[in-house]
């Protein structure tokens, strides 16, 4: 009986590689997974525009216009999360339907333009370059800051700043649409309590009415972006509805030290520019907890930046964490046309 | 805490900054303030670019230069900015912060 020899079966390894050959094969693995993910990205932010064309279809949806005796109407929200009064606000009959409008526009889904813009400005060939420079606030954004705005990544000053300053540019653009605001940037309240605590002098020359054209006391709502340690939060000086507001995307149960401060700032602020001694004692502090929630570890900043578009706007804070893939893409796109909408 | 006065040699002088009313070899003396509260004092040509100023402060200090930002009167100050350009005077105080960025420290 003869002997069968064994014959194994042969694998890939088995095959005598060239060296050139491994570095295609590896090279092919690296294409095929940056493909994956891009078709992955791809496919997110198609999800997102589509449930958003649904959640303005329903935003419109959701105004009511109620009649009162006084021939004003005011505008309920369905959902009248936010300032502890729903921070409806009255308006005449004109600007009513302008209203309904415009509720759907923090939720306008981009175009394929749109997308294919930030896609490129987030691609790793555009990581050294300078995307955009902003005269004004002299901040420059280059593609490796610009990344923050990718999923899961945690937002950064610059970034922060620059939308701030777009804000601004809004609000002064179209006046009738939007609260008059005063947007601080991400050092202010860290010189306002740095080092020894309280320090009013530390900023004291920041708001000169030759610096701003306005007096602070006059804005309707002055928004103050808070960084502690690894988070983003936010306080509000309401001077509309004569309160202080902290808002935390998570609880880190620090909000009455920066009310406080903030209190103390507008007092100091007031009798320095104006000469006018404030009493604020008579004033709500109100640490918001009817507030969309952030269920990670990354999208404090988003949720901050959203407060603030959002409450600017006169809307309650109808996005959940549901709603910040879009709102990454919708602020690299502001970003790189330099241009809140 | 105030260190010694640095003195900053202005080779690099911004042309558009001149002005008729400041020579270009005058001398401001600015406070570079951390967070803490810690001050360094520099000396620096009223028309020389204030990168010159935040590169020495980092190298003193052994810090990042991408990493930090250096604010004055509210505002960042960029690299090829002058004192003569943002009407710096004598005894003007240069606040440097530590690059800002956070997620949240989220426990479900």
């Amino acid at each position: 009986m003869a002997l069968v020899p064994k014959i194994r079966n042969r694998t890939i390894s088995d095959k005598p590689v060239s060296s050139s050959c491994t570095r295609t094969s590896s090279f092919r693995q690296r294409l095929l997974a940056s493909c994956k993910r891009f078709l992955r990205f791809k496919l997110l932010v198609r999800a997102s525009s589509v449930s958003l064309k649904k959640k303005a279809a329903r935003c419109s949806q959701s105004q009511q216009v109620v009649k009162h005796n006084d021939d004003r109407i005011e505008e309920h929200s369905s959902s009248n999360r936010g300032f502890k009064d729903g921070n409806n606000f009255l308006v005449s009959s004109t600007e009513t339907k302008k209203l309904v409008a415009f509720c759907g526009e923090p939720f306008q889904p981009l175009n394929e333009e749109e997308v294919a813009l930030v896609n490129s400005a987030l691609s790793k060939r555009n990581r050294k370059k300078i995307l955009v420079s902003h005269k004004n606030s002299n901040i420059d954004i280059s593609g490796e800051t610009l990344q923050c705005l990718r999923p899961n990544q945690w937002l950064n000053d610059d970034v922060t700043n620059l939308y701030l300053e777009l804000l601004k540019e809004r609000q002064t653009r179209d006046p009738q649409k939007y609260f008059k605001c005063h947007f601080f940037n991400t050092f202010f309240y860290v010189k306002l309590v740095s080092g020894s605590g309280y320090n009013y002098k530390a900023v004291s020359r920041w708001t000169t009415k030759r610096k701003l054209g306005y007096d602070l006391i006059d804005c309707d709502i002055i928004f103050v972006p808070i960084h502690i340690d690894i988070h983003w939060t936010l306080g509000v000086i309401n001077n509309r509805e004569r309160k202080f507001v902290y808002l935390d995307s998570l609880f880190t149960g620090v909000g009455h030290t920066i009310l406080n401060a903030m209190a103390k700032y507008l007092v100091d602020e007031v009798k320095q520019k104006s000469q006018k001694n404030i009493d604020v004692s008579s004033w709500g502090m109100e640490y918001v907890e009817e507030r969309p929630q952030q269920q990670n570890g990354y999208d404090c900043g988003m949720f901050m930046l959203k407060y603030i578009d959002f409450y600017s706007r006169g809307l309650s804070l109808q996005f959940s964490q549901k709603d910040m893939p879009y709102f990454r893409l919708r602020t690299a796109k502001e970003i790189l046309r330099l241009r809140a909408d | 805490m105030v260190s010694s006065t640095d003195t900053i040699s202005a080779s690099f002088v911004s042309k558009k900054s001149r002005s008729p009313e400041t020579s270009p070899h005058m001398k401001v003396t600015l406070k570079v303030k951390n967070q803490q509260g810690a001050e360094d004092l520099y000396k620096i040509g009223t028309h020389a670019h204030l990168k010159k100023l935040m590169s020495a402060y980092c190298t003193k200090r052994n810090l990042d230069y991408s990493s930090v930002r250096f604010v004055y009167n509210g505002r960042e100050i960029k690299a090829r900015q002058t004192p003569a350009q943002l009407h710096m005077e004598e005894e003007d105080e240069i606040c440097m912060v530590m690059e800002l960025g956070g997620g949240g420290p989220y426990t479900p």
